[in-house]
């Protein structure tokens, strides 16, 4: 075909003016609307963010509120001295550094390498110190900074250890610590003197540290701060030596909490026991299995901040002794049993049934009038005694003896 | 493309001043209808110019105008509206946009083939397009295309009984 026509056709080929001028008109529409969508999308998110924002609050505000539910430990294990060392680690992450007791063998190798001897370890090992690996460096620094002529000798360490260590042996506490136990528990009654029937309510409670120094614990929040409170104390104690912590709760609040901790575990059929920890400030409830809610929400109720009662359940425990409380009980003296001839226990006659006829089993004669056993001189056990030389010795070894016992069983019928 | 395109002497409009020819000429060719091919030609770069997009060669961009020219035409002679209403010029006779007689008579003799046959024609002889990039705007395979370009072009011939074609 003839391109000529065609490129002449194509330039006659234009929109008309009318349109022309509409499509800028309308360009220019577009381009303010343009401008204004990313308004209207930024005002639009800020609204869902600002709705997102007080619906959150109100929903949390407006929906129904579970029962909260006080919190619990669970503790494996009943050893008495597990839950010492809980307690030991419980103080020592409020109380700031993380020391450990060094193990016996620990503190063997330690004091080796310290140069102490052998009899010396063993010596100081009887003691029953509970060496930490804290107090065994600030003794060695100790030692390596003292100007006497013998450093890291027994003498030293023992005394290092007197002031700051407590001992594992009740009798060695008490030939310990018996002072400075003595001089609080005195410092203990003054203050209790001084307040009187009703404690005030800046009192945490007070209890007597590993070295028996009375420690006072006054409540923070109502503290004034000008030392009057810490004044009033040392007014009241003397020149007893002590030292004063802070708290969160009041005695007054442990024993109001106590009271109701005691109201809410009556007749709930869980063996629990708890008691009041001045040195902790709180109350430990120990259960012998899982609390159930509604007692749960009810020691909520009484402990909101969940910091005034603490519940550990003890896995495996039957039974819930004071001795996690009060300590270990004291070792019963041992029944001493009247030392019989022949070295044999003499039986309770009582419980023989008379009616039973004879007793196929060896008995032994009863008791004489004036309460010695006089034994059967049958049944009486001999020391064997050979009194000749080897080559008297019988070539065959004697036969197997059957026992009286055996003789006595009753014979079954064929 | 800059969102500054409504200053004189901005690209929009040197987009439009080069292309608009292209635009409603195609319109118009698909449409039939000056006044279709107005609103075309207003829509497709109302279009251009909302997609703000950024084209790395200028064949690019004239692919883009031209297929969307297309589907806006389709849209126009497919709506409800444009169905149910005569439009002016097809009850009165389209006023014709050329000024010469022959050109008009071409112009008469291309509408009057099918659409299949129509626009690989205009693309073809109007815009100068090579078959592949007329197969490519049509969606069409170029021997499809290269088949409609030669039964349209007898078409034309017949209608215009041999008159401005070259005879190779």
């Amino acid at each position: 075909m003839k391109n000529e026509i065609f490129a002449s056709m194509r330039e006659q080929l234009v929109p008309g003016k009318a349109a022309q001028a509409a499509l800028q008109v309308r360009l220019e529409e577009t381009s303010h609307k343009k401008k204004e969508v990313p308004m209207k999308k930024y005002l639009a998110a800020v609204a869902c963010v600002a709705l997102l924002l007080c619906a959150y609050p109100a929903y949390n505000t407006l929906k129904p509120q579970s029962p909260k539910l006080h919190s619990y430990i669970t503790v494996e294990g009943s050893d008495p001295a597990v839950m010492k060392t809980y307690r030991q680690e419980s103080v020592d992450v409020g109380g700031g550094d993380q020391d450990q007791i060094m193990a016996p063998e620990e503190v063997v190798e330690a004091m080796e390498a310290a140069g102490f001897s052998t009899e010396d370890i063993d010596q100081y090992q009887a003691l029953g110190y509970e060496m930490t690996w804290a107090k065994w460096w600030k003794f060695v620094d100790e030692q390596k900074n003292s100007e006497e002529a013998e450093s890291f000798n027994l003498a030293s360490l023992e005394e290092f250890s007197r002031q700051e260590l407590s001992v594992n042996t009740g009798v060695l506490d008490d030939l310990v610590d018996d002072l400075p136990a003595q001089l609080g528990a005195d410092g203990y009654q003054l203050l209790m003197a001084h307040f009187g029937e009703t404690l005030p309510d800046w009192y945490g409670g007070a209890y007597l540290d590993e070295h028996g120094t009375l420690m006072v614990l006054l409540v923070e929040s109502r503290d004034p701060g000008d030392k009057s409170l810490e004044l009033e104390v040392l007014d009241a104690v003397g020149n007893i030596p002590m030292g004063f912590t802070n708290a969160k709760y009041s005695r007054n609040e442990l024993d109001r909490i106590n009271d109701e901790l005691l109201h809410i575990m009556d007749g709930t059929g869980i063996f629990s026991s708890f008691g009041i920890y001045d040195d902790q400030n709180r109350i430990i409830l120990d259960v012998s299995k899982p609390l159930p809610e509604d007692i749960l929400t009810a020691i909520a109720e009484i402990d909101p901040d969940d910091d005034a009662i603490l519940i550990r359940v003890v896995e495996g425990k039957t039974a819930i002794t004071d001795e996690w409380v009060k300590g270990p009980e004291p070792i019963p003296e041992p029944v001493v049993e009247p030392a019989q001839p022949g070295g044999v226990t003499v039986p309770d006659v009582d419980a023989v049934d008379p009616e039973e006829g004879e007793d196929p089993t060896p008995h032994f004669a009863t008791e004489a009038p004036n309460d010695t056993p006089v034994p059967d001189e049958d049944l009486e056990a001999i020391e064997p005694y050979y009194d000749g030389g080897i080559s008297d010795l019988p070539a065959k070894r004697p036969g197997k003896v059957e026992s009286a016992h055996h003789d006595l069983l009753p014979q079954e019928e064929e | 493309m800059e969102r500054e395109p409504l200053r004189t002497g901005g690209e929009l409009e040197e987009i439009i001043r080069r292309y608009q020819s292209m635009v409603y000429g195609l319109a118009l060719a698909r449409t039939g209808s000056p006044a279709d091919a107005d609103d075309v030609f207003q829509e497709t770069f109302l279009a251009y110019y909302r997609a703000g997009k950024v084209f790395r060669e200028e064949e690019h961009r004239k692919a883009w105008l031209l297929r969307t020219t297309l589907n806006l035409s389709r849209r126009v002679t497919q709506s409800t509206y444009r169905r149910k209403v005569v439009p002016l010029e097809e009850g009165e006779g389209v006023a014709l946009p050329f000024r010469e007689p022959e050109e008009n008579r071409v112009w008469q003799a291309l509408q009057s083939l099918g659409e299949d046959y129509r626009l690989p024609l205009y693309l073809f002889y109007f815009e100068e397009l090579p078959t592949d990039r007329i197969a490519k705007i049509l969606t069409l395979r170029p021997g499809t295309v290269r088949m409609r370009l030669s039964r349209g072009r007898d078409q034309l011939r017949e209608l215009l009984k041999g008159d401005y074609f070259d005879e190779e």
